[in-house]
């Protein structure tokens, strides 16, 4: 917005103005009056002139006129003109014919009467005419009722115009002078509101940029030096307030800077930890898998005898409850650290439920006590959430059933609570629902006084100390699980109290999923009937030692369509493979003669090789030799025992393969989950395919064992590559960093 | 008298009206000086304005007084007479030595007091007037006889061309002029009435005014009227021409001194002196009479007895 010139001038300047314009305003009317009014005197007393000596000249005349004695009144006018004090003066006789004139006689003795002169034969009254410079003033000589004739006069107005001048001038100056003490006054009257306003505007300017000690001393006694106090007060406010929000501010600092420093130390702390962890996971798990492995080696050893191999499954089995103590510790660091994270897929709930029956029907029978598995029909089959999860907080739950249960049952209830739409499974994304689990027992109870403390970590009830064994973290773990999957976890005793049993509840929320959603793992586990027409007959390489494992395949695949070769060991593989020419060969990696890694490795290395997908399958349920996995050359790998749907998984994943699908069928393979096939060559492929700074920030993160950089550099590979980065996060959840290492390129 | 007084009043009203308007000068204060022993020439005059008359006249009574020395004359002084009969007695006292006027009146002093007429005097540089008769120039008045029956305005009685010469000239031509009192005055039809104007400038204004029918002035006085108002009137008779004035000198006067006032007199436009003093009394010069004294006089004397018969 312009401003105008005005808007822009100073408040003294403008009080100066407005007052002095007022004055100037006032001054000049009652100047204007003034002179008007003297004017009108003036005027008054010029009229009054006049007509007196109308009426002088009229008494005077009055005879001569009657008898028209013309000398007498010329001389009469003669000597009225001679006074120069009037501009005009004649007798006019009864026709307004002029007789006699004061200042020109040549107007005398003419016929013609005078206009002026019958005007005033014709007037009652003084006749007054003001001109530009005379005032003509006239009236009629009467004698009786006989107007004998007129007399009429003219006086300057010189002297009345020389009178205003003269008071003109005196009230100019009067005026003048009074608009100059006007002024003045306006001065010192703005001055005496701005110069306390100007001081203000100085000391808020001072203020402003940081003086705080600026204090107004204005003694006028009104509202400005009440302002000018309330300023101080404020200011002096203000300093006090600015004073102590410094001081809150240095002992912010000092407190920021001990948090930065605690913070700093947590995180080296934790740095610390994650590398202990990840030292202590790698350092006690390769020890762990070679005695789970050889374990398992020497068992397969068919020379060995039912002592050494009863003994090789103790090593087997002490080796995996190591592994499993392991793996809690190691998750609770997890959790501790923030670094748990779910591992949502989708899975068939059913299978999982006839998985755990089946798993915990032997320990029932050995205990002689029951197993009711209870599933309301309501529960979905299909849902998604992180399965692994789920699982091990239902074998934990009901490990500690059979545990603490001597007699009696142990009961496993899953119930279903449907959130919103529950009914519609093509919403996307899914609506989440809750599914409600719990495991009854008929053991002896839990003691009130530690039911508080049944969930913490390192805490274990009576019982549990009575039975040894264990870390303490079993009910922590399966708590915190079920609460990262949305739900909580609490404990009772049944018939509240102790003695008749306990009973352990979660709750989770998983994603239903649609027909249409589903993966083809799951939807070929009811739906595939064979392979779509128009494709190439697939040719698959079965190499395993263990016949059963190899028929297991055969039969699962062969019906499909798919054309199927068995090898025994990886010399036969090598053999099939040259002769055949599988398009994908399933390579269990321990066998004899030749193992699976060899076997793939010189696959690989001969002509052809390459174009060959390697699946390696291996019982081990260990990530440590992945790398030797990855470094033999294949392309991808599953665990023991394979479940149905990863197979079509792997198969469409590599080949493509495009399936038939049908309605779904009855009486499906039950089998026991599995981890997500990973394939080391693609991990590395897929590292490598991201960009430069990225994969040296990963490195550096992993070589740092920097949780938070890593999950950062996760986040980052989340948007470009979301498989890769799953695969990712499930090293980093085991503290395998140095795999993540391993998998990258070699950068500086 | 009354017109003297009421000027006065007028001069004091305006005095007093106009004394806080004007700066007034003062006036100049009179002139004093010690009375002047031995004789003196005495100039005489008829006026209401003495003191105009006597401001007009002193510088050539001062001048003759200073060309008489030898006789005995030290000054001169100059007597205003209010009127002719005041004048007469003056004069045949021997308290005027010189009186100017015109023939009439002159001739009137001449014959009470045995004054001598001994010059002409040029009034404004007039040596000689006459009288004409005027009216209304739609008046339908084409000679004097018309006059009978309606009143006519003459000056006054000692006027000459105002008085004397119409009057004679109404009794020559046996018209019968008869003094009335007022314009309103009944004038029988043989008679041609007449009223004093007092002056000359009222005998035009009646007769402009149309309140007398017509009237006398001299041709001087004619002749200065506006030109439209000259359109406007009529002169139906004129008079012969007389003298403008005549200089008298008192009877008894030395003639040598008489002689050396006439020499002075003429000879004042020689002189810066006298010319001045002239051009204050108005005169343009004296001048011996033309036809002779004596056929001059005679004449104005034929026309005064004339007018003396009638009274």
């Amino acid at each position: 917005m312009i401003k105008r010139p005005w808007q822009q001038a100073s408040l003294a300047l403008k009080l100066t103005l407005i007052i002095t314009f007022i004055v100037v305003l006032v001054v000049a009317m009652l100047t204007v009056v003034s002179v008007r009014r003297e004017q009108q005197t003036f005027q008054r007393e010029l009229e009054q002139q006049a007509k007196l000596l109308l009426d002088t000249l009229a008494a005077s005349g009055a005879d001569s006129l009657y008898f028209l004695d013309a000398d007498f009144l010329q001389d009469l006018m003669q000597d009225l003109g001679q006074f120069d004090v009037v501009t005009f003066g004649r007798y006019y006789d009864a026709d307004g014919r002029v007789v006699a004139d004061a200042l020109n006689p040549n107007t005398q003795f003419n016929i013609t009467p005078d206009p002026f002169g019958q005007l005033l034969l014709q007037s009652d009254t003084t006749v007054f005419t003001w001109q530009a410079d005379q005032l003509i003033a006239g009236q009629v000589v009467q004698l009786g009722a006989q107007r004998i004739g007129a007399v009429g006069v003219g006086l300057p107005t010189a002297p009345l115009t020389a009178k205003l001048d003269a008071l003109g001038t005196q009230v100019t100056i009067i005026a003048s002078f009074v608009v100059l003490i006007g002024l003045i006054l306006a001065l010192l009257f703005s001055r005496s509101i701005t110069d306390p306003l100007q001081e203000m505007i100085s000391a808020t300017q001072r203020v402003r940029e940081g003086d705080l000690s600026q204090r107004l001393t204005i003694t006028s006694g009104d509202e400005l030096a009440l302002l000018g106090a309330h300023f101080n007060d404020m200011t002096a406010q203000l300093e006090d307030t600015l004073t102590q929000m410094e001081a809150e501010i240095e002992a912010r600092k000092r407190t920021q800077a001990e948090l930065e420093a605690a913070k700093e130390a947590a995180e080296t702390a934790n740095r610390a930890k994650s590398t202990f962890l990840a030292n202590m996971s790698h350092e006690l798990r390769t020890p762990l898998n070679a005695i789970l492995g050889f374990s398992e080696l020497m068992a397969r050893d068919r020379s060995i005898t039912p002592q050494q191999k009863e003994n090789l499954e103790v090593i087997s089995r002490s080796g995996e409850h190591l592994l499993g103590l392991i793996n809690q510790v190691l998750d609770m660091s997890k959790i501790e650290a923030g670094r748990m994270t779910l591992s949502e897929r989708d899975f068939d709930l059913y299978r999982l439920l006839a998985d755990l029956e089946t798993m915990f029907q032997l320990k029932a029978q050995e205990k002689k006590i029951r197993l009711i598995v209870e599933r309301h029909p309501d529960v979905p089959q299909h849902v998604r959430t992180d399965e692994l999860k789920l699982r091990q907080i239902l074998i934990n739950l009901l490990n500690n059933a059979f545990k603490f249960t001597d007699a009696g049952y142990v009961m496993l209830r899953v119930d279903y609570r449907p959130n919103g739409a529950a009914n519609d499974t093509a919403v996307t994304p899914p609506p989440t629902h809750t599914l409600y689990f719990a495991v009854e027992d008929t053991g002896p109870g839990i003691e009130p006084d530690e039911l508080a403390t049944l969930f913490d970590a390192f805490v274990q009830a009576k019982a549990g100390r009575d039975f040894g064994g264990g870390t303490g973290l079993g009910l922590s773990l399966s708590r915190q699980f079920a609460q990262l999957m949305g739900g909580d976890m609490m404990a009772r005793n049944v018939k509240d109290r102790p003695g008749n049993g306990a009973v352990f509840q979660f709750h989770i929320q998983v994603q239903l999923l649609a027909e249409s959603s589903l993966p083809a793992g799951l939807r070929q586990a009811h739906q595939i009937v064979g392979l779509e027409p128009g494709q190439p007959t697939y040719r698959l390489l079965i190499v395993d030692d263990n016949r059963d494992n190899r028929q297991m395949l055969l039969h699962l695949l062969a019906p499909l369509g798919f054309a199927i070769r068995q090898a025994e060991n990886g010399t036969q593989a090598i053999e099939e493979w040259q002769a055949w020419r599988p398009h994908l060969i399933w390579m269990d990696l321990h066998m004899p003669v030749l193992n699976g890694y060899e076997a793939t490795r010189r696959i690989k290395t001969l002509p052809g090789g390459q174009d060959t997908i390697v699946i390696a399958t291996t019982a081990t349920a260990f990530s440590a030799n992945i790398d030797d996995i990855s470094d033999s050359g294949c392309d991808d790998f599953i665990r023991k025992p394979v479940q149905a749907h990863e197979i079509f998984e792997t198969l469409q994943q590599h080949l493509g393969v495009q399936y038939l699908y049908a309605d779904a069928d009855e009486g499906e393979t039950a089998v026991s989950p599995a981890l997500p096939p990973q394939s080391s060559h693609d991990l590395a492929a897929a590292l490598a395919a991201l960009p430069p700074d990225l994969q040296t920030a990963l490195q550096q993160a992993a070589v740092q064992t920097n949780m938070t950089a890593v999950a950062e550099c996760l986040d980052r590979i989340q948007s470009l590559d979301p498989q890769l980065a799953q695969r990712l996060r499930n090293l980093a959840d085991d503290f395998e960093y140095d795999k993540i290492t391993a998998l990258l390129p070699n950068r500086q | 008298m009354t017109g003297f007084i009421t000027k006065l009043f007028v001069w004091f009203t305006l005095i007093g009206l106009f004394s806080g308007c004007t700066a007034v000068s003062p006036s100049a204060p009179p002139t004093t000086g010690p009375v002047p022993n031995g004789r003196a020439l005495v100039i005489g005059d008829i006026s209401d304005e003495a003191a105009e008359t006597i401001k007009g006249t002193q510088p050539l009574a001062d001048y003759l007084a200073g060309q008489l020395s030898e006789f005995g004359i030290t000054h001169g002084e100059v007597r205003i007479a209010p009127d002719l009969e005041t004048m007469i007695q003056w004069m045949g006292r021997g308290e005027v030595d010189l009186y100017f006027d015109s023939p009439y009146p002159a001739l009137v002093i001449s014959q009470e007091t045995g004054a001598t007429p001994i010059l002409r005097r040029l009034k404004y540089g007039v040596d000689q007037y006459h009288s004409v008769f005027f009216s209304r120039a739609n008046a339908g008045v084409r000679s004097a006889a018309d006059l009978a029956g309606h009143v006519i305005a003459f000056e006054e009685p000692f006027s000459t061309s105002g008085y004397m010469l119409p009057l004679a000239y109404l009794i020559e031509n046996g018209l019968r002029p008869v003094e009335k009192e007022s314009l309103d005055t009944a004038v029988a039809p043989d008679e041609i009435g007449y009223v004093f104007s007092t002056a000359d400038n009222t005998t035009v204004q009646w007769v402009i005014s149309g309140i007398a029918l017509a009237g006398v002035t001299d041709n001087v006085t004619f002749g200065r009227l506006p030109v439209d108002t000259q359109a406007d009137l009529a002169i139906f008779a004129e008079t012969g021409n007389v003298p403008r004035q005549l200089v008298l000198v008192r009877s008894g006067l030395d003639e040598t001194l008489v002689a050396k006032i006439k020499s002075e007199l003429l000879a004042m436009n020689d002189n810066e002196a006298g010319q001045a003093a002239l051009d204050t009394f108005l005169t343009t010069e004296f001048t011996e009479f033309p036809e002779g004294p004596d056929k001059a006089l005679a004449e104005m004397q034929h026309i005064y007895q004339m007018v003396q018969a009638q009274k």
